[in-house]
C-alpha cells in the first residue's frame, strides 16, 4: 500500500507545499547530497593533509609540490544521505480521539515523505518496538507505563531523529531521551496533543476514562480543575522542552490538526519545515 | 396564595427525590483521555462500593428539581389571592312591601358587601317578577351592578319568586353565590341561598278597592273599600282632582276594614285618592279615570227594505254607545246584503236574502258556546230561512239547514245570517237584538283606545290599535320605517317610556302606580292608563322580618372549591413544566452528543 494513500487530499498537498529542513549540520549515512562528517568526493574544498602513497594522484596539490616540493593532497568533503529515524510513540494515547489520531499519522507519513524528498534514508520506528511502515502504525498499546521505553532496534548514528509523541506519561521522559538523543546529529520532539488536552472546556462532568488503562475519574470540569489540568500539563510540556532543549534538540508542541495547519503553523514557526 | 388540592403537594417530595438521585447518580458521559494523571484527584466517585458522590449542581439538576417542584404546586392547584374571582348572584325581591323601608336597608347593606368585593369579582343583580329581570349582567363588575341598584323600585304584588331564584342558582354554577334580599324570613329550603332580610313588621293601611261610580241620581260617587292591617283605629282618606282637594274623609276601621261612599262634583276627570302616611306608600293611593267613551261605529249598507225589515235604524238607537258610521272604511260593524272588502279588526254582517225562502218553527240548533249566541234561545220564533249553502263554521241551524254561519278570513270576521226579514217574526222578536248586541258587543273590542283603563301593577295594560294605522299593503308592514311609525309608547308618571308589544292590540308592562299615557311615535296621546297597588297580602306588614341566613356549610364548600378559578395558574405552571423538561431533554442529549 502507498504511504500518500494515508493522507487525504489536502494533507498530500500540504506534503507537496512543504519541506524538512534538516540545517547545516553534518550527517552520516550513504553517499549523497549533503555534508557529511568527513573527506569526500564532492566540489567543495576540505582542507589538505600528506601524500602518502596509494592516494589517487590526481587529488595531488601539484602547485603546491612546485612552491614546496612536498607532496600534498587536496581533501573535498564528504556527500552524504543522512540517516533519518522516525520514532513514534505506538500508544494508544496517540488515537484518543480521531483527530489526534489522523494528525499523527499524517505527521509520521509526512516525516517519512519529506526525509525522502531530501534524499536520506528514513525508516519509521516504535518506542519499544522495532522498524514498521507506516501502514504499520497501530497506536495501541494500551499497556499503563510510567514512561515509554526506546526502539528495540539500534538508532543509527550521526543521524537525524525525529520523536513523534504526545509525552503525555507520568514518569520521567529523560531516560528516554538521552537515549534517543546521544549520537543524534539532529534531535526534533515533535509533542502531538489534541486541542481537548490543550484546553478542557469548563462546565462538563464527565467520567474520565484512562485510554491506556481502565482507570476511571469523575470529575467536574469546574475553572479551578481545569486550571489545574492546564498548569500540570504546561509543567509537563516545558520539563519536556528543556530536557531536548538542553541537550540540542529541537522541541515542538502540535495542536492536532490538519496536516497544512501544523506545517504552516507550529511546525514552519520551528523552523522544522518551510516552504518547498 | 392557596391551593385548592393540599394533597397534590404530596407531589413535592419529588424535590428531594431529585436531589437523591443527583447524588447517587452513577453515569456521567465518558471521555477518553491520556493524560488521567493530570487531572487533580478531588474525584466525585471515591471509589468502589460507594454510590454516593458529591452533588453535580448541574444545568439538568436544577432543571430537574425546578420541574419537580413546579409539578407539585400544579397538583397541588396553585392559586394566588388576587386570582380567585368570587360571582355574586343578588336576587332582589321586588314585591311592594320591600318599598317599606327594607329596600333602603337592603341596599345599604348591599352596598357594603359588594363594596368588599375585588376588582376580579363578579356581580349579577336579578329582581324577581313573574319573569325574572336581569338588572346587572351576567357577571358585571361590582360598580356597574351598583349602579343599577338606585333604579330598583319593587312595587309587585305577592308573586312566586322561585323562577328568579332558579335563574340565579343557573348563573351561580361554577362556584358562585347566591344572595336573597327580601324582607321575609326564609321557609324550611332554599339552604343554598344566603338569606338576608330587611324587613320590619309594621301597621299598614291599604286600599283594597276603589271604583267611580255612576248613581241614579246623575250623581257620580266614589266608593273605597280600606283595610287597616295592624294598630290603625282610623285613616284618613283624601280626594283630589289635579290640585284641587275635592273632599277628606276619615274612616273608623271596625275588625280592620271599612268602605266609604263619597259624592263627586260633575267634570271630574282624573280622581287621585290617596290615604294618609303610614308605613307602605303604595297601597295608599289610588287614580281613577272617567269611563271612556268606546262608541261602535256602524255602517248600514242594507237595502232599504230589508233595513227597515229589520228595524235597523231603532236598534242603532236603542243600543248603547252605537254610532252610525256612513264611511265603511272606518266603520267596526257592518251591515251588507253581499259580502265585502273587510279590513281587519272590521266585523260583517251579511244577510244573505237570495235563494229559496222557507219558515221554519224550530227545532233550531244554537252554539251556544259562540259570543255572537249569548243569549239567543229562539223560542216561539218562525224563522224566515233562506235555504243557501252558507261559508264558515255553522252557528244557528235548523236540520242540516244553517241558518247563521261565521266565515274566517284573513282580515276581520265574517256572519252570514240566511233571512228574509220580511218572512217571519224573527226580526220582531226578542233575539234579533240580542243578536245585533253581540255583534254590537264583539265590534266594540275593536274599538281604538284602551281595553280597561284602570290596570294594577304588574299586570298588563292593553291598547287598540285604530284601523288606520293599519297597513293597505301587507308587504309594508315589513318596512322598518313602518314598524317605527306603529311603534306606541306607554309614559309612565315617573317619566319613563316602555315600547308595547303587539300588532292590533297593544300590551305594555305595569310596574309603577299613577296615570300612564299611551303616545305614538310623535309623542302624541292616544289614551290613558290608571295604575294602582292591589294585593293585601303585600300590603300586611305585620310578618315582615330582619335575619341572616347563611347558605349552608356543604353548599359553601362546594362552592369555595369551585369558585377558585386556578385555570390561569395551572395552565402557566403546565406551559412551564413542559419548556422545562423539553430543555432538560435538550441539555441532556447535547451532554450525551
Amino acid at each position: 500500500m502507498n504511504d500518500l494513500a494515508l493522507l487525504d487530499a489536502d494533507d498530500r498537498a500540504a506534503l507537496a507545499a512543504f519541506r524538512l529542513r534538516l540545517g547545516d549540520r553534518r550527517f552520516r549515512g550513504r553517499a549523497g547530497g549533503r555534508r557529511g562528517h568527513g573527506a569526500g568526493s564532492s566540489l567543495e574544498f576540505l582542507d589538505f593533509r600528506d601524500y602518502v602513497p596509494g592516494d589517487d594522484l590526481r587529488h595531488v596539490d601539484w602547485r603546491g609540490y612546485a612552491r614546496s616540493e612536498v607532496l600534498r593532497v587536496r581533501l573535498h568533503e564528504e556527500e552524504v544521505a543522512p540517516f533519518v529515524d522516525l520514532v513514534v510513540d505506538p500508544s494508544a494515547s496517540m488515537a484518543v480521539t480521531a483527530a489526534k489520531a489522523r494528525a499523527a499519522r499524517a505527521l509520521a507519513v509526512a516525516f517519512a515523505q519529506w526525509s525522502q524528498q531530501e534524499g536520506c534514508a528514513s525508516r519509521l520506528l516504535q518506542l519499544g518496538g522495532g522498524v514498521v511502515g507506516p501502514t504499520g502504525l497501530g497506536f495501541d498499546e494500551t499497556t499503563p507505563v510510567d514512561a515509554p521505553a526506546a526502539p528495540l532496534v539500534p538508532l543509527r548514528r550521526a543521524g537525524a531523529r525525529i520523536l513523534l509523541t504526545d509525552g503525555l506519561w507520568p514518569g520521567d521522559p529523560a531516560p528516554l531521551l538521552h537515549t534517543l538523543q546521544g549520537g543524534a546529529s539532529r534531535f526534533l520532539c515533535v509533542q502531538l496533543l489534541d486541542p481537548w488536552e490543550l484546553a478542557p472546556p469548563v462546565g462538563d462532568a464527565l467520567q474520565l476514562v484512562d485510554c491506556e488503562g481502565e482507570r476511571r475519574l469523575e470529575l467536574r470540569l469546574d475553572a479551578r480543575t481545569v486550571a489545574g489540568y492546564r498548569q500540570r500539563l504546561q509543567r509537563l510540556c516545558e520539563r519536556l522542552r528543556t530536557l531536548v532543549v538542553g541537550a540540542g534538540g529541537s522541541y515542538v508542541l502540535v495542536e492536532a490538526g490538519p496536516l497544512g495547519a501544523m506545517a504552516s503553523g507550529p511546525l514552519s514557526a520551528a523552523l522544522v519545515v518551510e516552504p518547498a | 396564595m392557596t391551593f385548592t388540592a393540599p394533597f397534590g403537594l404530596l407531589a413535592l417530595l419529588a424535590v428531594p427525590a431529585v436531589v437523591a438521585l443527583h447524588l447517587f447518580r452513577n453515569k456521567l458521559p465518558e471521555r477518553r483521555v491520556a493524560g488521567l494523571f493530570l487531572f487533580p484527584q478531588e474525584a466525585l466517585l471515591a471509589g468502589a462500593g460507594r454510590t454516593r458522590t458529591r452533588l453535580l449542581r448541574t444545568p439538568s439538576f436544577w432543571l430537574e428539581l425546578l420541574a419537580a417542584l413546579l409539578l407539585g404546586l400544579w397538583l397541588g392547584g396553585l392559586s394566588f389571592g388576587g386570582a380567585r374571582s368570587r360571582h355574586v348572584v343578588v336576587v332582589l325581591d321586588d314585591s311592594a312591601s320591600m318599598a317599606a323601608g327594607g329596600r333602603d336597608r337592603a341596599l345599604v347593606a348591599l352596598r357594603q358587601r359588594l363594596g368588599g368585593l375585588g376588582g376580579g369579582d363578579f356581580v349579577s343583580v336579578l329582581r324577581t317578577g313573574p319573569r325574572p329581570e336581569v338588572l346587572a349582567g351576567p357577571k358585571a363588575l361590582p360598580h356597574e351592578a351598583l349602579a343599577t341598584l338606585d333604579g330598583w323600585q319593587p312595587t309587585l304584588p305577592r308573586h312566586d319568586r322561585s323562577p328568579t331564584l332558579d335563574l340565579g342558582r343557573e348563573l351561580a354554577v361554577g362556584g358562585g353565590e347566591l344572595w336573597f334580599l327580601t324582607d321575609e324570613a326564609p321557609g324550611p329550603g332554599d339552604l343554598d341561598v344566603t338569606w338576608l332580610a330587611f324587613g320590619q313588621s309594621a301597621a299598614n293601611a291599604a286600599i283594597l278597592g276603589i271604583v267611580r261610580e255612576p248613581g241614579a241620581d246623575g250623581i257620580e260617587r266614589v266608593r273605597a273599600h280600606l283595610a287597616a292591617f295592624g294598630a290603625i283605629a282610623s285613616i284618613e282618606l283624601v280626594l283630589r282632582t289635579g290640585e284641587r282637594e275635592l273632599q277628606r274623609v276619615r274612616l273608623e276601621f271596625a275588625d280592620g276594614e271599612g268602605t266609604v261612599v263619597v259624592p263627586l262634583p260633575a267634570g271630574v276627570d282624573v280622581l287621585h285618592a290617596s290615604l294618609s302616611a303610614d308605613a307602605l306608600a303604595i297601597d295608599s293611593a289610588a287614580w281613577l279615570l272617567p269611563a271612556p267613551v268606546r262608541d261602535v261605529r256602524v255602517c248600514d249598507q242594507l237595502p232599504s227594505g230589508a233595513a227597515d225589515a229589520l228595524a235597523i235604524p231603532r236598534l242603532l238607537t236603542a243600543l248603547p254607545a252605537v254610532r252610525n258610521e256612513a264611511d265603511s272604511r272606518t266603520a267596526q260593524l257592518l251591515l251588507r246584503a253581499m259580502p265585502g272588502p273587510l279590513r281587519a279588526g272590521q266585523l260583517e254582517l251579511v244577510v244573505a236574502g237570495d235563494g229559496e225562502r222557507r219558515p221554519l218553527a224550530g227545532p233550531f240548533v244554537i252554539d251556544r258556546a259562540h259570543a255572537v249566541c249569548s243569549g239567543l234561545s229562539l223560542q216561539g220564533v218562525v224563522f224566515g230561512a233562506v235555504v243557501r249553502d252558507l261559508p264558515g263554521a255553522v252557528l244557528v241551524a235548523a236540520g242540516a239547514l244553517p241558518l247563521c254561519t261565521e266565515e274566517p278570513l284573513d282580515e276581520g270576521r265574517r256572519f252570514w245570517l240566511a233571512l228574509d226579514p220580511q218572512l217571519g217574526n224573527f226580526a220582531r222578536s226578542p233575539d234579533w237584538p240580542v243578536l245585533m248586541a253581540n255583534l254590537v258587543e264583539q265590534a266594540r273590542e275593536q274599538v281604538p283606545g284602551p281595553l280597561q283603563t284602570h290596570v294594577l301593577v304588574g299586570g298588563e295594560a292593553r291598547f287598540r290599535r285604530g284601523m288606520e294605522t293599519e297597513p293597505i299593503d301587507p308587504a309594508a308592514s315589513a318596512d322598518p320605517e313602518h314598524q317605527r311609525r306603529r311603534t306606541l309608547w306607554l309614559l309612565g308618571p315617573d317619566g319613563v317610556r316602555v315600547q308595547g308589544h303587539g300588532d292590533r292590540t297593544v300590551g305594555f308592562p305595569v310596574r309603577t302606580v299613577g296615570v300612564h299615557t299611551v303616545q305614538d311615535h310623535a309623542q302624541r296621546p292616544l289614551g290613558q292608563f290608571a295604575a294602582r297597588f292591589l294585593d293585601a297580602t303585600e300590603s300586611d306588614l305585620r310578618l315582615l322580618r330582619t335575619m341572616e341566613r347563611a347558605a349552608s356549610a356543604d353548599v359553601q364548600a362546594a362552592r369555595q372549591s369551585a369558585a377558585r378559578d386556578t385555570g390561569w395558574e395551572r395552565r402557566v405552571l403546565a406551559l412551564l413544566l413542559f419548556v422545562i423538561v423539553l430543555l432538560d431533554w435538550w441539555v441532556l442529549a447535547r451532554r450525551d452528543t
